[in-house]
């Protein structure tokens, strides 16, 4: 499987003005992505009107009409609208917020075919399907089904994250924030993470009425998935310099664990819905729907950690370990430096999360570095390598310029196999694939 | 309507060039269509391989790439994809076809001179055994294998135990000085003959489109070892010199920037539709691959959803030793394609056989071997640095009955491609490296410890038999490339060949496209 090998992504220039000045209701405005939404849209210079319980936080109150709406309740008026993103829902709570779902966005809908409306965009969810483990799933699907008569736009985002904590990415990052043992169900489920500006780029540019798109249905998530474990130690490492260990539980026992918090009080009520969602995730084809935007799919992992300055400094800690290891020296900075560039632009901005000792003493990772070519170490060491070689330093290091004796070559071949055995056992009981 | 040309050539690469000189020298009107994507403007580096990896600080921007192309797939893949200046070659390719492939590696270009701007320049030709399934003989190919061979320029040795096998009718520049490595197996080989062909295994010199005496404006090779990074002094043959060179001819007009994405018969015309235009002429030629000219065809056809057959030559690579000469320094100079020639006989009754070239690793980077051996970086380093000088490298090219590809026009456009190789071939790998590696032990080379590393489906990119000529009714081309229920339409690329042998198959494309061009050029 390719590492991340798809660039991280880069948001549009924020003053990037849309051609066409549209004007559009966002419904959930307040909520995780909804406040990215609006955030985008007002740089564009679209006319927004945010529909929901709540106003979008660290945004003028001044640059946008807010109406008070709730899916349960009477739907808006839509007057004047080009444009509807329809964010809200009654919810992950566990329950029947589906059918709340269903009658509610009906109502929309139908408030905004009256009003001419021309472009309606509902954002789903990957695990929007009949037999969806979750109700809240299965009322995405009922939610879609119902859509079809309305000629809506349907997006199915994999898990949305990056940006300022909130939703199901807000809650994964207080998991990580500060237990070192962090106990995990399903770490082998594979996700597909969107980056939230991506995810608001693609929904803005759908609801641009001027752009006809030639299909209904839009999947967005990193082409490449992503194990749930794997995306949890990331996040850690990225986002708060943390190693965290998982424990991995079975799923029941999981279950089993909430049923008992929902009666103590105090403890954390953690919504069923959010474990089962993690049972059956089915992979999305997703770069049709890039190319179909006009957008590069990307590694959203890579974006939120490119939000966290300190992944640069960790990677120039990481450039100047194995630059110094595979070379035996001390390299100059602007090697090390080059070492960033090429990760960021091959590789994403994922700092490798190495033993703490390996920095200081780089020749350690002789203990560290994995069996065999697979893993990210073995990947960035095979990066550094070719950087270290590619310059007349590494012309002495990495080739015979002179000749040596037969015999005494021989004998240091010797030599270098007889060390390379002796750390063999130590690189198998220590060696880091994935750290 | 009037016509736009009398013969309209879509693609630029080997095939098109070949198909449109004996229609220029005819006197034909030319005109060719083409994507016609070109080199960035990465300057071309003088000097040889080992002074620039000696001297220059910026050396990375040639080797990896100001945007760090050399990195961007570390996977199994053959060093030439990742070369910084030949990434334009491969470009935009699959995107433009849409292609959706499976467990297949699918290369192709869009740019001027298609993939000879990144080829191995292996230049044999096939013979009487190589075309058994096709609908002519080598006689049939004989002048045009003499007019392509000297219009390219072919370096090699026909008097050699390879000579006949590549063809002794070619005519033949003299061969490029081989390397230390490469001369030794070779006079070991001439010393031992005998015990080497006992096992079925020939050597000799190989053949390359690659001067070793100036032809035009093309210079001699100097040995400088860039030939995978890029030759300066355009030794190598590209199709996109003779683009260059057919530019100057009356009667041949090359436009640029024209993705074909229809053709269809009206009448009796066939209308080529790019973005932005339509042109029109009684015969038209797909040369533009054969997985371009393949959508192409079934496109004009309304062949959908129906899976067809797609040929390709498996192919491994070994690394073998020469342990006398550990602990030399590298060679200052050389070259570095395919440096010698050889062949495994199935046996005295299988006609079986499968061909191969032996490279010196002079142009490689250390990491790129470095990465694959099963030591700690440090100690990979350490190890090659001594051992690299003492090491030769084969790639091995089994028939085309090995592969057992598919090829599929989507209902929505959209080409699929599903690679799968014959049961029994790794088992013929396996005898094959056993052969190979007995063989060369005669010569003084080791095979190093690992294997033979299979290359995967598809990422040889020698890729044919689609429209397979003298296929009978179904999807087929007659003798001349003709599509059969098409008239006026041909094809002159790989995909008319029914079958591929273990040659690779560039210079014998070239001589067919040059012979269905010369009978293009005959009729009235």
């Amino acid at each position: 499987m390719p590492l991340a090998d798809l660039p991280a992504y880069t948001p549009r220039m924020q003053d990037q003005e849309t051609p066409n000045p549209f004007c559009l209701a966002v419904t959930g405005g307040g909520g995780y992505i909804g406040r990215r939404l609006c955030r985008q849209a007002l740089a564009q210079g679209i006319e927004l009107t945010v529909l929901g319980r709540k106003r979008p936080e660290g945004i003028e109150e001044g640059a946008y009409q807010f109406v008070s709406y709730d899916l349960s309740g009477a739907a808006p008026d839509l007057t004047d609208m080009d444009a509807v993103v329809h964010l809200a829902s009654a919810g992950l709570s566990d329950g029947e917020g589906g059918e709340v779902d269903v009658t509610g966005t009906r109502a929309l809908a139908e408030a905004a075919h009256k009003a001419g409306v021309s472009r309606f965009v509902f954002v789903s969810s990957q695990s929007s399907r009949p037999d969806a483990p979750t109700s809240y799933g299965r009322g995405k699907f009922a939610v879609e089904t119902m859509l079809a008569e309305f000629d809506a736009l349907i997006v199915r985002p994999g898990l949305v994250c990056g940006g300022e904590e909130g939703g199901v990415y807000g809650k994964l990052c207080e998991m990580v924030r500060t237990a070192p043992i962090v106990p995990v169900t399903c770490a082998s489920t594979l996700l597909q993470p969107v980056h939230v500006d991506q995810l608001c780029e693609a929904l803005l540019r759908l609801a641009d009425p001027s752009v006809q798109p030639k299909q209904k249905m839009f999947y967005l998530g990193d082409p490449t998935p992503i194990s749930f474990g794997r995306l949890i130690k990331d996040l850690a490492w990225t986002r708060f310099g943390r190693r965290i260990r998982l424990v991995p539980l079975p799923i029941s026992f999981v279950l089993m664990g909430i049923a008992i918090a929902r009666v103590i009080p105090g403890l954390p009520n953690i919504p069923r819905e959010r474990v089962l969602g993690l049972t059956d995730i089915a992979i999305m084809d997703s770069p049709a729907s890039f190319e179909a935007l006009g957008m590069a799919p990307c590694d959203a992992i890579s974006a939120f950690a490119q939000e966290n300055p300190k992944n640069r400094r960790r990677l120039l800690r990481e450039g100047r370990a194995l630059l110094t290891y595979v070379t035996g020296r001390s390299v100059r900075e602007s090697l090390i430096r080059r070492y960033v560039r090429a990760v960021e632009a091959t590789r994403g901005s994922i700092p490798l999360n190495l033993p703490g000792i390996v920095y200081g003493w780089p020749g350690l990772m002789r203990i560290f570095e994995p069996i065999g070519g697979a893993g990210r170490v073995a990947d960035r060491l095979a990066i550094a390598m070719v950087i270290a070689e590619t310059t007349p330093e590494g012309a002495k290091d990495f080739c015979a310029l002179d000749q040596r004796s037969w015999l005494i070559s021989i004998f240091e071949l010797g030599v270098l196999l007889a060390v390379e055995a002796v750390f063999l056992p130590l690189r198998i009981l220590l060696g880091r694939r994935n750290p | 309507m009037t016509v736009d040309a009398d013969v309209i050539v879509i693609g630029s690469g080997p095939a098109g060039v070949s198909v449109s000189w004996p229609l220029i020298e005819a006197g034909r009107k030319v005109l060719m269509l083409d994507q016609g994507l070109g080199p960035k403007d990465t300057p071309k580096t003088e000097g040889a391989f080992l002074d620039i990896r000696r001297q220059d600080e910026d050396q990375w921007r040639v080797f990896l790439g100001e945007d760090f192309h050399g990195l961007k797939d570390q996977g199994n893949v053959s060093p030439k994809l990742k070369v910084p200046a030949s990434a334009y070659t491969f470009e935009g390719f699959s995107e433009a076809y849409r292609l959706k492939t499976k467990s297949f590696m699918a290369v192709g270009s869009l740019a001027t001179g298609g993939l000879s701007n990144a080829w191995g320049a292996g230049a044999y030709a096939y013979d009487d055994r190589d075309l058994k399934g096709f609908p002519i003989s080598r006689a049939d190919l004989a002048a045009s294998f003499k007019a392509v061979g000297s219009r390219i320029g072919v370096s090699g040795e026909a008097a050699d135990d390879m000579g006949e096998f590549y063809g002794s009718d070619v005519p033949l520049q003299a061969p490029i000085p081989l390397h230390e490595n490469t001369q030794h197996l070779l006079q070991r080989y001439e010393a031992r003959r005998e015990k080497a062909q006992a096992l079925g295994f020939y050597l000799g010199r190989a053949r390359n489109a690659v001067l070793s005496a100036s032809l035009g404006n093309r210079r001699a090779c100097t040995e400088d070892d860039m030939c995978l990074w890029g030759c300066s002094k355009g030794s190598i043959y590209s199709a996109a010199q003779d683009v260059e060179a057919l530019g100057k001819r009356d009667g041949f007009t090359y436009r640029r920037g024209c993705f074909v994405q229809a053709v269809e018969r009206e009448g009796d015309e066939i209308v080529v539709r790019y973005e932005g235009g339509v042109v029109r002429a009684k015969t038209v030629v797909l040369a533009a691959g054969t997985i371009g000219s393949t959508k192409l065809a079934l496109q004009s056809l309304g062949h959908r959803d129906q899976p067809i057959k797609l040929v390709s030559n498996p192919a491994f690579a070994m690394a073998l030793c020469l342990p006398g000469r550990i602990g030399r320094a590298v060679a200052s100079k050389g070259f570095s394609l395919g440096q010698l020639g050889f062949r495994v006989e199935a046996g005295p009754d299988d006609p079986d056989y499968a061909h191969g070239v032996v490279f010196s690793g002079g142009s490689l980077l250390t990491s790129e071997i470095a990465r694959h051996l099963p030591l700690s970086r440090p100690a990979a380093i350490g190890f090659l640095r001594r051992v690299m000088p003492s090491l030769v490298f084969l790639n091995c090219f089994l028939p085309g009955d090995y592969s057992h590809h598919a090829v599929t026009l989507g209902s929505s456009g959209e080409l699929q491609i599903q690679g799968a190789y014959a049961s029994d071939f790794k088992d013929r790998v396996e005898t094959l490296r056993h052969k190979l590696t007995k063989g060369f032990r005669h010569l003084g080379a080791y095979a190093l410890p690992g294997g033979a590393r299979i290359s995967e489906p598809g990422s040889d990119i020698h890729y044919a038999g689609t429209f397979p000529m003298g296929g009978g009714s179904g999807l087929a081309t007659d003798a001349q490339g003709q599509v059969v229920g098409l008239p006026g339409l041909h094809i002159a690329d790989g995909a008319i060949f029914p079958q591929l042998a273990g040659k690779n198959p560039t210079f014998t494309i070239m001589a067919n496209a040059d012979r269905i061009g010369r009978n293009l050029a005959a009729r009235s």
